[in-house]
């Protein structure tokens, strides 16, 4: 044939053609083979393993929190069901009927049940959406009466949180909410499911992998339009593990109503380990909102409070620590052998330096006084004459000593470090120079110097006890579900800050006598039989002094923050308190009143005293004036 | 020629290799079923099975007409086909949807399927009119016409596939029939030109498809969904298969078009590698042995009719395969005797016949 042309006949040249595309259809076979053999081969079990996972859902049981105990095993907080009706739109008749239906049993708009069914239309069918939350028991027996009028409709008990103390301690114990999509993608949240709640703030947050527990799961076999095909795989949930406080339940009761109608903090804490008896935070909320899902009312209530009762200020509020400081520049005095306890150092009421002058809080003294009468009567004046001899360095050096300037390192989240000035640290925060009457001020409190509650508590307890900076803790054991130890929590030794013992019993002996001398500024909160060792002391919010304290004619936010920190007896202290309260009505002595409550029931708890027959203590505090001199 | 001639010629590798593809599609096809469709009777099975009765028919009616009385008559299946597309268009227009089939009672046809055998009829006839042996691109014009017309009109059904197919059968045809080299370099680089064109005329869903399969992770959920779901389902096949009917993807309904466009990943996740090698192997038997009767052929009508016919089958088979596994974008191709669907059964049967007519009497002309 070759290339001679015929009728109907064939070149050659079509038929090399033709074995062209034979090639190229070979060569494309051969790359179909290769990619099959990488798919099937080589990718197979990666594929194998998607394929599985497109077949099948998982729903995820959640595992009940968690209880939050008492030292003495009480229950603070636990789970209590809630009741919700559920829908499962596959499972349904006449979901419009039976919508209509619901609605009209439960006084409930059918236009708002049937948002909340259209809002949650991308999800799989075989899901239940929550049509209505924490049904009370009136309804649910009536939803019980109606049920076979409601196919597809059922009863959803779901574990939420349950604060049995309401507000009490809300921001120790903390919050929960549902999982953001954030947190799910933070690695120490591996182990939490999308429709899981966990803890926000407080012990929940901070022991949020204990209290959590182990989700269960119901594995289900699923088409792609989500209906299920095939059997259900169920593991169980496992519940979290409790948490052993040391929180003294009664303490703890005593302090929050003491506290309840004012804005501040109080700390009670066993100075030899620090082991925290009571915290309060006032004013508080309620942390149940949170788990039962909170109105937006209700959370702007909560935020724009200018109280801001989520906050703790037992940890998280740094504040000018006003005299109860005083502590730190006599601690410095002593060391620096600028004074010793007994020698009398002449202070009047006005101090100067160069051109400025520096007042005492009492304008009436006048006399050569020891370090007994400096710390009883709080005189500014004494103070001053030794801050003018020292560099600042030198009392943060004290400060840091006591722990001021540095998180105590509690079991508790978004602690506040407080602030010690230096003359560096200054430039680099507030960009001012220092200068030597800020010294003057630091040294009674005032000025950059700032410090929370815990770290004051803390300090004071180290003077208590000799020395031992303790860490405070509030969590000290953790058990599972089971009953099995999982974590025991020990009392950590931070320093051992060596004082001279005469230099401790000096300052011990001073802050006996606030609370027990003549003129102390703390002398109604004596405790019958006990030594009641303590420190008061006064904030200012603004620079403004007045003559006369009275409440009524100053605005609440310019009244100044009173402090008051102790701890008794002096010798074998058991217990060590501060109380904070900010735009305080009555200043530190009215503290102390709160400290003595605590102290006095506490001992009482321990054997160590009685209340006396004649309820002396209440009407002291009615006889309490209304002013006071500003500035203990 | 007596009957008994055609029985000796007739090529038994090519018809039991087809039925063997046959009885496999049909297999993979209850393989296919999801768990709801406990009636088997009711099923897309029973209707294909009846597809194939019907199309065996049909393929022993083509054999025993010889080829040369069908390309005769070519320009009236033609226009048959053209004016069928045209009802199809203009039906779809007044029901404002896409509209591909026309219903005949019991069965639907998809006149633009049929077109694939009429355009290769059609240029058989006129390059074996026109008896060159190189055409230059004016004399192209009218096979362009022939072509152009429905592949535009296909398009516009819309119906992507199979506007393609006739398109690359068409010019695949214009090729082998000799074209310059130096027409075939200008209608290329007029291709080139036009191609933007065409793109800019293109439905959205079919834009989205070609940029999907060239980036498909970026939309998992949308139309990027075929293209994830069937890789899923031929890797998760690894090397012996899941099993029959327990091709999770497909009896779950993950994947999308389980048993027209991705049969080979219903298949191939059943079988495995294994299986999808011997499945391609059957093909490239049926394929080669259709170039072999094409280029054992001594006549330009056979040549070019039975190219066009076996490029029906290869196209399909290389299409359909490579979209599954992610290496083309995913147009509506059937894989031949596989996928469901009756006229593109019948169309490929028909192929296979058109190619079995003509290797059956290649003795008859030879002596003419």
């Amino acid at each position: 044939m070759s290339s001679a042309f015929n009728e109907n006949g064939i070149f050659k040249s079509q038929k090399k053609r033709l074995n062209f595309l034979a090639l190229i259809f070979s060569a494309v076979c051969l790359l179909i083979i290769a990619r099959i053999f990488f798919l099937q081969v080589i990718d197979g079990n990666h594929y194998y393993y998607l394929a599985k996972n497109n077949a099948t859902r998982v729903i995820y049981l959640p595992a009940p929190r968690g209880y939050i105990l008492s030292n003495t095993g009480k229950i603070l907080v636990d789970n209590e069901s809630s009741f919700n009706i559920a829908v499962t739109i596959t499972h349904t008749k006449s979901l419009k009927r039976e919508l209509h239906l619901v609605a009209s049993m439960f006084h409930k708009k059918y236009s708002r049940l049937y948002k909340i069914v259209k809002k949650e239309e991308f999800l799989p069918n075989y899901d239940s959406i929550i049509l209505i939350r924490n049904l009370s028991i009136k309804n649910l027996s009536l939803f019980e009466v109606n049920k076979l009028e409601l196919p597809g409709f059922f009863i959803e008990k779901i574990p939420i949180r349950h604060y049995k103390y309401g507000d009490m301690g809300a921001q120790i114990f903390g919050y929960v909410g549902l999982v953001s999509s954030k947190q799910l993608k933070e690695k120490k949240y591996s182990y939490v499911n999308p429709s899981d709640i966990v803890g926000e703030t407080g012990l929940e947050y901070y022991y949020q992998k204990y209290l959590h527990g182990k989700d269960g799961e119901k594995r289900v076999v699923v088409n792609s339009f989500g209906k299920t095909e095939g059997k259900v795989v169920i593991k169980k949930p496992k519940m979290g593990d409790n948490i052993y406080s040391t929180l003294n339940l009664a303490l703890e009761k005593l302090a929050y109503k003491l506290m309840k109608k004012k804005e501040g903090a109080v700390i009670a804490m066993n100075p030899n380990n620090g082991k925290i008896l009571a915290m309060v935070s006032t004013p508080s909320f309620n942390p149940v909102y949170f788990s039962k899902g909170i109105s937006t009312k209700e959370w702007d209530k909560i935020v724009n409070n200018d109280e801001h009762p989520l906050q703790n200020k037992a940890i998280q509020n740094s504040l000018a620590p006003g005299s109860t400081f005083k502590i730190v520049g006599a601690l410095a005095g002593l060391e620096t052998h600028l004074i010793t306890p007994n020698k009398k150092i002449f202070a009047g009421p006005t101090y100067k330096l160069g051109n400025a002058v520096f007042y005492n809080w009492n304008p009436d003294q006048d006399s050569k006084i020891n370090l007994y009468t400096a710390l009883e009567e709080s005189v500014d004046t004494y103070f001053y004459s030794i801050a003018v001899r020292l560099h600042i360095s030198q009392i943060a050096y004290y400060a840091h000593l006591l722990g001021f300037g540095k998180k105590t390192g509690i079991d508790l989240p978004a602690e506040n470090p407080g602030f010690i000035p230096t003359r560096k640290l200054v430039y680099k925060v507030y960009h001012r120079r220092w200068y030597k009457g800020s010294t003057l001020s630091s040294i009674i409190g005032q000025s950059y110097v700032s410090v929370t509650p815990i770290q004051l508590i803390e300090a004071y307890s180290a003077i208590a006890n000799g020395g031992y900076l303790y860490r405070p803790y509030i969590v000290s054991k953790i058990v599972s579900s089971s009953g099995r130890t999982v974590k025991e929590i020990k009392s950590r030794l931070i320093r051992r800050i060596k004082l001279k013992k005469s230099y401790v019993k000096a300052l011990k002996k001073g802050l006996y006598e606030v609370v027990n001398g003549k003129n102390g500024t703390a002398t109604n909160g004596r405790i019958r039989g006990i030594s009641f060792c303590g420190k008061t002391g006064t904030a200012q919010i603004i620079s403004k002094t007045y003559s006369i304290y009275d409440a009524k004619y100053i605005p609440r936010k310019d009244r100044d923050n009173a402090w008051f920190v102790g701890f008794a007896p002096m010798n074998h202290p058991k217990i060590a308190v501060v109380v904070l309260e900010m735009h305080a009505k009555f200043l530190g002595a009215h503290a102390a009143v709160v400290a003595q409550k605590i102290v006095e029931k506490y001992l009482e708890q321990k054997g160590m005293w009685k209340p006396s027959l004649k309820k002396r203590k209440n009407n002291k505090n009615k006889n309490l004036p209304s002013f006071i001199y500003t500035s203990f | 020629m007596k009957l008994s001639d055609n029985i000796k010629n007739f090529d038994f590798i090519l018809f039991f290799t087809v039925i063997i593809i046959s009885f496999l599609g049909i297999v993979n096809l209850l393989g296919s079923l999801s768990l709801e469709h406990h009636e088997l009777l009711d099923s897309y099975v029973m209707r294909q099975i009846i597809w194939f009765g019907i199309s065996f028919f049909v393929m022993f009616a083509i054999i025993s007409i010889d080829y040369n009385t069908l390309i005769d008559i070519a320009y009236y299946i033609y226009g048959i086909v053209l004016i069928l597309i045209i009802i199809v268009l203009v039906k779809g227009k007044i029901s404002h949807g896409a509209s591909r089939w026309i219903s005949l009672g019991l069965f639907t046809i998809q006149p633009s399927e049929l077109m694939k055998i009429a355009l290769i009829l059609v240029l058989a006839k006129y390059f074996t009119n026109a008896k060159k042996k190189y055409y230059k691109l004016t004399d192209l014009i009218i096979p362009f016409l022939i072509i152009i017309i429905p592949v535009l009109l296909i398009a516009k059904e819309p119906d992507l596939g199979t506007s393609l197919i006739v398109f690359f059968v068409g010019c695949i045809i214009v090729y082998l029939s000799g074209i310059k080299r130096v027409s075939m370099a200008i209608a290329m680089f007029f291709a080139v030109v036009v191609l933007p064109l065409i793109w800019e005329h293109l439905k959205a869903y079919q834009k989205s498809r070609i940029l999907i399969f060239l980036h498909p992770a970026k939309a998992s959920l949308g139309a990027g969904y075929n293209i994830i779901q069937s890789e899923i389902a031929v890797g998760a096949g690894r090397i012996f298969g899941d099993g029959f009917r327990r091709g999770s993807q497909s009896i779950l309904n993950f994947l999308p078009a389980k048993q027209t466009d991705f049969i080979f990943s219903t298949y191939a996740q059943q079988f495995g590698f294994i299986g999808s090698i011997i499945l391609i192997v059957l093909y490239f038997i049926l394929i080669i042995r259709g170039f072999q009767i094409v280029y054992n052929t001594k006549r330009l009508p056979a040549f070019l009719l039975g190219s066009g016919a076996l490029f029906i089958i290869t196209l399909h088979t290389v299409i359909n395969i490579g979209m599954a596994i992610g290496l083309l974008p995913v147009v509506g191709v059937p894989l031949p005797f596989f996928s469901y669907g009756g006229t593109s059964l019948i169309v490929d049967i028909s192929a296979v016949a058109i190619l079995l007519n003509i290797s059956m009497r290649r003795y008859k002309y030879q002596s003419g």
